[in-house]
């Protein structure tokens, strides 16, 4: 019921202030139920909701488990730009790789990438003390630009002009939706970049289920997130948890390459994410930190990006951008929720007297 | 060398006006990482309202208006609906850059940049001939308006922090806010009206660029200059002259990445991104071994655990 | 004089349904010095806070001046002259001395006129004997001189009662001193003071009259040249009850399972502990009693590994640093911290989770890293039914449990038959009765089983009921040592309270 509150109120919300958008825009309401159906309607929407939802459950994990422990990890972004580059250097030099040693390491690599870059956070936060917000923030910067050299000169395609690096060898392909599909004849989810990472991003999901509420390991970390002074006096060796937790949140992030480069573009192209690294941490939030939640609500948001895509293909006047301010009135709304409840208990409260 | 000088000033200003604003915000106890936003949100506004109405002026005051109305959601959201400061400013980030191109694209039907604007209708360089009979100063004494400004603001905000009324309970609200709401004075008002004032001096940084430093809004505008302008308060201390020291020095990092990428042996050797990188790099890098724990004001770090 | 200036009027306070002001009744005369003492928790602060405005009544007046008044909120109070200087002070660490005074009361002009108001705050330090720096930074000032900013503070607001919450708590005996005696000054200049402590000599040497408090009730209100420090400890601690202090020990204790030898720590700031040396056997439970804030806690996060230290200490035989604080609790060391909520549970999680805290990558609790729920129910069933846990849920939230369960969920974890050194931090704080027997008769079966006990408790009836030696620490440092049967209660009290040592 509380999950249904959590992720349906907030659709229908969305609903009515994008209908309100859409009419200051001076466009008819109407296409919004065009755009809604072909984006839940259609194979075609669902195909895109689940390629944009696969990297947002990354990152939406690799948010939720740092907070699970009181940690912010705003450099999902940073990370999943290594793990992105990673798959293409590692395809540069091990091209002739076969299929069934490929795939794994360029898996592997994309999360020892993203964990190697949250390292450096989580080594500062524990034993220097910095402020990991900060520290994120800059290492996104960093990132951005250190990977920006990599994609234009040592991976960079040779045969176009725009910013993007050499295509990596097929054995490196994780298939499509519709190859696996057309293995049993059906057409289904033709030409939508979902591929099966999607279900790396399931287990995923489901592998931080088991560890944060079923291992000894992530009992502590949630100690650490409830009571810190208390989880210190219990001889949790906070410092240590911290560093595993930003290499852990690192390497889920990193997986959001195998998404983009194994499974889609095939090539990392600047600036391809659009924010997933901060939309996770929206994601995080509306799914309460629980890593199955996070599943329904990368959809949602997933969803909320194939709908703004229909939008501005619908309409002259809005652009798919939408969505990010979508994204923000939800976050809005959560923050105010208790605020909200209170008031109106208040309210509540005074009328009855 | 002049030159580099002079060009360093311009790429400083959009810095300082940011930070000078951020640090009022987080001298008064909120933690304030929505800088970015408030420059994108500003330039925006400041270039679609300059397209309009031809008057740069015109265009800075409604900018400083919006900047101002967007650091008071921050204030509603981290002082009134105590949600968490970091979560809020990532939401005014959010907001800011997805509402800026949904605008564009609902005004000028283009979501990556508003129309070129002409150059009479931006703000032009004022020589100020008091200045141009120095024998050295005179070749400084050609810039825009506002780079004169922000070259001023830090000592003015210093003088406000320690010699007014208003400035000592900006203080008290960051670094005591126990001790301030002990003698009587209101904490949140205090804060309220610290964040609307530091989000119109960021402003100020937003519509340098788009209608100083340029001459219209490109999407994602700010580029990192809010967080830059963070690194610089951190760096700074929190204090005014120090911040303007490490704003400065990094106009100095962009303006030598101009310099450098225009001529090509030096762009193999050491890439323009390295250089690009460099003030994210020496932030960090001062963050973390020069300064030790830095010391932020007493309310920031508590609700940082 | 007949009016009394300040009158309490049957006043009573509840906080979720524990009382803390139970019917206070006591009057303050205009200009005097009126002390107010008891032990902790005896509604000292309470009450004036209700004063203050901090907490509004249940029942019961006050009366300022014969008019009956109630504050919403401390400015109020302030505006009607009325001052407290808290026990942590309310500064602003990086503001100056003279802009601490004036924060909040300043000229309304664009510009401070900073000389203006220093030459009036000089004035004021003049007229009462203050000689601070006032361009100083107030955290660069010792502790005793930011309590002097806070005297000013009220005297620059024109305050004619100030009220001081344990002021000499934070201070060395010559700034107690130093303090004191402008106290009594100001109270020359028609101040009225009244001065909360649990320090014995400051009542006798400095006060007119004398409210004495305990359990929440006024015990006592009486001329102080009326009383002597014997008399005044009694009233404080209650009749001198005869407990039954036995010598419980069944066999000699042998093998040392705590020594400590010249134990010091360092601080910037705080206290510091002093050489302290100190041995705990098997089969023995050792007692330190003393004032809240005299090392206690020092004590345990250095004996936790919380905080380093110099000097040398041996838990169950080995040096404590050759282990992880983790190890050492799986080598049967345990503890129950001084503040349950806040150091001993994770509130939100639930019982069989809170049972398993600081053992929870032990064998039957987690295989191969995964946490064997099974086990971690039949254990946390086990365990709540044999300590009487109600109710007996393992997975209710332990938030929703009573103060006293709560401590019986630690209890269960720290003080299982396994554990061969316990240290307990005030074990019976809060809970009834019967929890509280419940608790001895169990700390006494682990001391006949061989453990060794170390007992840091307010309480000094618990103290010399169950310890076989007592230590009292004041200012860091172990002052006295005898056995329990040795100690009278005036004794301790007196000892804690430094009066004699």
């Amino acid at each position: 019921m509380n999950t249904v509150n959590r992720i349906f109120i907030p659709m229908v919300l969305i609903g009515l202030i994008t209908a309100g958008i859409i009419w200051a825009c001076g466009e008819n309401p109407a296409i919004l139920a065009e755009a809604f159906s072909n984006t839940f309607f259609s194979p075609f929407g669902l195909g895109y909701t689940i390629y944009y939802a696969t990297p947002l459950i990354f990152t939406g994990l690799s948010v939720a488990l740092c907070f699970h422990a009181g940690l912010f990890n705003i450099g999902a972004e940073g990370q999943l730009l290594w793990g992105s580059i990673a798959i293409v250097a590692v395809s540069h030099h091990f091209s002739q790789l076969p299929v069934f040693l490929a795939i794994p390491l360029g898996i592997i690599l994309a999360a020892l990438a993203g964990a190697l870059w949250g390292l450096i956070p989580g080594y500062l936060k524990a034993y220097r003390g910095s402020h990991e917000v900060v520290v994120t923030i800059l290492l996104n910067f960093i990132a951005t630009t250190w990977v920006g050299y990599l994609i234009l000169y040592p991976l960079k395609n040779p045969n176009t002009q725009s910013a993007e690096t050499e295509i990596i060898s097929s054995t490196y392909f994780i298939p499509k939706f519709s190859n696996a599909f057309s293995w049993f004849g059906t057409e289904l989810f033709r030409t939508t970049p979902a591929n099966l990472s999607f279900f790396i991003a399931l287990f995923c999901a489901l592998l931080a289920h088991l560890i944060l509420y079923r291992s000894a390991l992530g009992y502590e970390w949630r100690a650490m997130g409830t009571n810190f002074t208390a989880a210190r006096f219990a001889g949790i060796r906070t410092r240590t948890q911290t560093l595993c937790l930003f290499v852990i949140s690192g390497a889920f992030a990193g997986l959001v390459g195998v998404n983009e480069v194994m499974g889609s573009e095939h090539k990392v192209i600047e600036g391809f994410s659009p924010g997933y690294g901060f939309s996770g941490i929206a994601v995080a939030l509306v799914a309460e930190n629980n890593p199955l939640g996070i599943i329904a609500s990368a959809f949602l948001f997933g969803g909320l990006q194939t709908f703004a895509r229909e939008l501005e293909f619908l309409s002259d006047n809005i652009s798919k951008d939408i969505s990010i301010v979508l994204q923000a009135i939800l976050l809005i709304f959560i923050a105010c929720r208790p605020w909200l409840a209170k008031r109106l208990l208040k309210q509540r409260g005074e009328s009855h007297d | 060398m002049i030159d580099f000088i002079n060009s360093t000033l311009r790429f400083a200003t959009p810095l300082i006006f940011a930070s000078m604003g951020g640090l009022l915000c987080e001298r008064a106890g909120i933690a304030t990482i929505c800088i970015e936003g408030i420059i994108l949100v500003s330039a925006f506004t400041s270039a679609a309202f300059d397209y309009y109405s031809s008057s740069p002026w015109l265009s800075l005051g409604a900018a400083l208006l919006v900047g101002g109305v967007f650091m008071l959601l921050h204030a509603f959201l981290t002082v009134r609906v105590k949600s968490d400061p970091i979560i809020s400013a990532i939401t005014v980030n959010l907001l800011a850059s997805g509402m800026t191109p949904l605008l564009m694209k609902l005004l000028f039907s283009n979501s990556t940049n508003t129309p070129s604007l002409p150059q009479e209708n931006r703000f032009l360089p004022v020589f100020i001939p008091f200045l141009s009979s120095f024998p050295i100063i005179r070749h400084f004494s050609n810039h825009l308006s506002l780079v004169y400004l922000a070259i001023l603001l830090p000592f003015v905000i210093q003088i406000t922090l320690t010699n007014t009324r208003w400035g000592l309970r900006l203080i008290a609200a960051g670094d005591g806010p126990e001790a301030l709401v002990t003698s009587g004075v209101s904490l949140n008002h205090t804060r309220f009206v610290a964040l609307f004032l530091g989000g119109c001096l960021m402003a100020f940084s937003g519509s340098y660029l788009a209608i100083g430093h340029s001459s219209q809004f490109i999407r994602d505008m700010s580029a990192g200059r809010g967080f830059i302008a963070l690194a610089a308060i951190i760096i700074g201390k929190w204090q005014p002259i120090p911040t303007l020291v490490a704003c400065v020095f990094f106009g100095f990092t962009d303006a030598l990445q101009i310099e450098l990428q225009s001529s090509e042996m030096l762009n193999l050797i050491l890439p323009a991104q390295f250089i690009q990188s460099l003030p994210y790099v020496i932030s960090l890098v001062v963050l973390v071994f020069a300064m030790g724990r830095a010391k932020p004001p007493l309310a920031i770090g508590q609700t940082s655990r | 004089m007949t009016l009394p200036f300040l009158q309490f009027d049957r006043v009573s306070k509840n906080f979720n349904g524990n009382s803390a002001n139970t019917l206070v009744s006591f009057e303050v005369q205009q200009g005097s010095f009126h002390g107010i003492v008891g032990e902790n928790g005896a509604g000292k602060s309470t009450i004036m806070k209700i004063l203050y405005g901090v907490h509004s009544p249940d029942s019961g007046t006050i009366l300022l001046n014969g008019i009956s008044t109630q504050f919403n909120n401390p400015n109020q109070a302030i505006r009607a002259g009325i001052g407290m200087v808290h026990q942590h002070f309310k500064l602003v660490p990086t503001l100056s001395v003279w802009e601490n005074i004036i924060l909040g009361h300043e000229p309304t002009s664009l510009f401070i006129p900073k000389t203006n108001l220093l030459a009036t705050i000089q004035q004021l330090q003049n007229d009462f004997g203050f000689s601070l720096d006032l361009e100083e930074k107030v955290e660069t000032l010792p502790v005793g001189q930011q309590q002097q900013v806070e005297i000013l503070k009220l005297l620059f607001r024109k305050a004619r009662i100030l009220i001081l919450d344990e002021p000499t708590a934070v201070l060395t005996p010559q700034e107690s001193e130093v303090l004191l005696n402008r106290l009594l000054q100001l109270k020359k200049q028609q101040k009225t003071i009244i001065l909360i402590t649990h320090k014995l000599r400051e009542i006798l040497e400095f006060t007119d009259t004398v409210t004495i408090m305990r359990q929440g009730k006024v015990v006592a209100t009486e001329s102080t040249a009326s009383l002597d420090e014997h008399k005044l400890a009694t009233l404080m601690m209650g009749r001198d009850r005869q407990v039954p202090v036995t010598s419980q020990r069944s066999f000699e204790p042998q093998t040392a399972v705590l020594e400590v030898s010249s134990l010091s720590t360092k601080s910037r700031k705080g206290l510091q502990l002093r050489n302290l040396s100190l041995n705990v056997a098997a089969g023995e439970i050792v007692g330190i009693a003393g004032i809240e804030g005299q090392g206690q806690e020092e004590l345990v996060q250095v004996l936790t590994q919380l905080k380093s230290f110099s000097g040398h200490i041996k838990m169950l035989g080995e040096d404590l640093l050759n282990f992880t604080a983790y190890q050492n609790r799986q080598r049967g060391f345990g503890v129950i911290p001084p503040d349950r909520q806040k150091n001993g549970l994770i509130l939100p999680f639930t019982n069989e989770y809170n049972l398993i805290l600081g053992h929870h990558w032990e064998k039957p609790f987690q295989g191969l890293g995964c946490l064997s729920f099974p086990h971690i129910r039949q254990f946390a069933q086990d365990q709540l039914k044999h300590f009487d846990v109600r109710p007996c849920h393992p997975d209710l939230s332990t938030a929703t449990l009573s103060g006293g369960n709560q401590q019986k969920i630690i209890i269960a974890r720290e003080a299982s038959d396994r554990v061969r050194f316990l240290l307990a931090c005030h074990p019976s704080r809060g809970v009834d009765i019967g929890a509280m027997e419940f608790f001895h008769e169990h700390f006494r079966k682990l001391r006949a089983e061989g453990a060794g006990i170390l007992l840091i408790s307010s309480d000094l009836d618990e103290l010399r009921t169950l310890s076989d030696r007592i230590l009292v620490i004041r200012n860091g440092a172990f002052i006295a040592e005898k056995a329990a049967s040795n100690w009278t209660l005036p004794d301790l009290g007196l000892c804690m309270t430094g009066t004699e040592s």
